[in-house]
């Protein structure tokens, strides 16, 4: 049985007229990262809310549809649970701030406070954290006076402290730099690596390129496509449906443009550079002969 | 302070070092609250007016003076003149000191203003003295220790939260008219008038930011079944404070006798 089932699932916000979701279906297993892509207003978020249950419990509106979490209801599931098994990783991290803590280490405790970790290991958490997202400066200031990337990686940390098997993550670099990013993509890699589920959506291609095992795209609320990463994105028929093609993928066009065959469509750098490699191996080989 | 030495604060449970502000937050809220019904209760002006005067002593020895005047000062503006000219000019009476235009000043008026103006005067200033000495969240904590579940603690602290949210929004929002050249300064028509345009928008945003609040609070397992633990803890109720709040309740307890006996024996 899947972990998540989604059967033709349509949802519409409340006094909304267009819906968000259209006849989605779409299955996830626990384990796996799932990168979920589109064009604005597509309906990303709104699948997240769903996977969190937040739809349909705190945005009511209308759902149709099947939306099954290990086989239950998401319609009659308990949220309280729900909450202590699922981390939800908002868009806008403005409002993930809980703004009734008055530094950024106890915001960050303040989910696992929550679910009873003893004290030392929550201090040793929030440490172990604030280092990897180098955020170890910010731990003694007011949350509410965080700039929009400081406020991103202490939204990001609250959440990832709270070390649930799944997490749902909406845009979770929007406002961070390059440096920023690799962190984040740093430790979202050793929690797939700890076998955690993982649904993130995120604009940077070539990320995902390189960790997800499955792309959903979305697109006016229709799921255009969902597979594994790499046929998802060698997939040129969905270029120009909102999807960005990696850097490998361009590079592919071009270079098979000129008449170069590579075996498959490298979506990552290191196949790229195997390819290549390979291919001048080949080339030498060739000459030698 | 270094982050090390900061996280060991939470070890210890949390002191301020000033005895006032480190009293259990439920004994505060208790003696506060006796310090401000009794003034109420005992219906003596004398009493009121000294127990304002004594407030402003321990605001100082709880080193908040500064914060509970920025406070207060409005209150004892509002209530002490308006609250007291109302009572003043309206209150009936015999031994009439002046009147027109329907304003009766008299002996009795000018008493009954007093007592009511120095009582809501001591009530609002047992009140601020204890929100400037304590923390919301340890409210709440305090509140969760006696048992008070937490998503109860949860609905006071972010509604205390929420309101002081609206203030912060109205500020921007002020500042904003302030910037489209809109007057928001000057008398208080004036003010009231930049005011009346922003208030929907303040309360719809306040009412959806207590919604975004709980589901903030839901992605931390707010409600999660189960014992919580906590970062940050209060000291343990000592015994001398125990006897502190029983002597204040007591003494809460007489001044209703007093008004009573006082009462009965009059009638
Ligand atoms: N709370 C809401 N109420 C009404 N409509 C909404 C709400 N949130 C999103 N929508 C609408 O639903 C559609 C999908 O939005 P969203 O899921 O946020 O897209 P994405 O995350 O892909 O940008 C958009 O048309 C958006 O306007
Ligand atoms: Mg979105």
């Amino acid at each position: 049985m899947a972990y998540i089932e989604l059967k033709d699932v349509d949802y519409v916000y409340p006094l909304a007229k267009e819906p968000a979701l259209k006849q989605v279906t779409a299955s996830f297993e626990r384990g796996k990262f799932y990168g979920v892509i589109g064009e604005n207003a597509g309906g990303k978020t709104t699948l997240c809310n769903l996977l969190r249950g937040l739809i349909p419990h705190f945005y009511k509106g209308k759902l149709k549809g099947d939306v099954l979490i290990d086989g239950e209801d998401i319609r009659t599931l308990n949220m309280d649970v729900l909450s202590t098994q699922m981390g939800y990783i908002f868009q806008n991290p403005f409002t993930q701030i809980s703004g009734v803590k008055n530094t950024v280490f106890e915001e960050i405790a303040l989910g696992m406070e929550n679910l009873g970790i003893p004290k030392e290991e929550m201090i040793e958490k929030v440490f172990s954290i604030a280092e990897l997202l180098n955020i170890e400066h910010l731990l003694q200031n007011n949350p509410n006076a965080l700039s929009g990337g400081q406020r991103q990686k202490v939204a990001f940390a609250s959440v990832i402290a709270m070390d649930t098997d799944t997490f749902v993550i909406d845009e979770p670099t929007s406002q961070l730099d390059p440096d920023g990013t690799a962190g984040i993509f740093e430790i979202i890699h050793k929690l797939k690596e700890q076998g955690k589920t993982i649904v993130l959506v995120e604009h940077k291609i070539d990320l995902l390129a390189e960790y997800a095992d499955e792309v959903l795209v979305l697109k006016k609320g229709e799921l255009l496509a969902k597979g594994r990463t790499s046929e998802v994105l060698s997939d040129f028929t969905l270029t120009g449906q909102g999807v960005m093609i990696p850097h490998t993928v361009s590079f592919y066009q071009e270079f098979s443009a000129r008449g170069h065959v590579f075996s498959k469509v490298p979506i990552t750098k290191s196949e790229c550079v195997s390819q290549l490699a390979g291919m001048i191996q080949g080339k030498k080989g060739e000459e030698s002969v | 302070m270094d982050n090390r030495t900061f996280a060991n604060q939470f070890l210890e449970p949390k002191r301020t070092g000033n005895f006032i502000k480190d009293l259990n937050p439920l004994s505060k809220l208790n003696i506060f609250l006796a310090f401000g019904l009794s003034a109420l209760i005992l219906g003596d002006y004398r009493y009121g007016f000294g127990m304002v005067v004594f407030l402003l002593a321990v605001a100082v020895l709880a080193g908040c003076l500064r914060s509970y005047l920025k406070v207060y000062w409005k209150i004892l503006l509002f209530f002490g003149v308006f609250l007291f000219g109302m009572k003043a000019a309206f209150s009936p009476g015999e031994q009439i000191l002046w009147q027109k235009w329907g304003i009766h000043i008299s002996v009795e008026s000018l008493h009954s203003a007093l007592v009511l103006t120095s009582g809501v005067l001591a009530f609002c200033a047992a009140v601020i003295m204890f929100v400037q000495t304590t923390e919301w969240s340890d409210l709440t904590y305090a509140l969760e220790q006696k048992g008070v579940s937490h998503v109860t603690s949860f609905v006071i602290l972010s509604a205390f939260q929420s309101i002081s949210d609206l203030g912060v929004n109205a500020k921007v929002i002020m500042e904003s008219q302030k910037a489209r050249g809109i007057e928001t300064e000057g008398n208080v028509i004036r003010r009231i008038k930049a005011y009346i345009p922003v208030m929907g928008p303040l309360v719809l945003n306040a009412i959806s930011s207590v919604e975004e609040k709980s589901i903030a609070m839901d992605a931390r397992a707010f409600s999660a079944a189960g014992t919580h633990t906590y970062l940050l803890e209060l000291p343990k109720v000592k015994g001398g404070e125990k006897a502190l709040v029983a002597v204040v309740d007591i003494l809460l307890v007489l001044s209703v006798v007093w008004r009573v006996a006082g009462w009965l024996i009059l009638n």
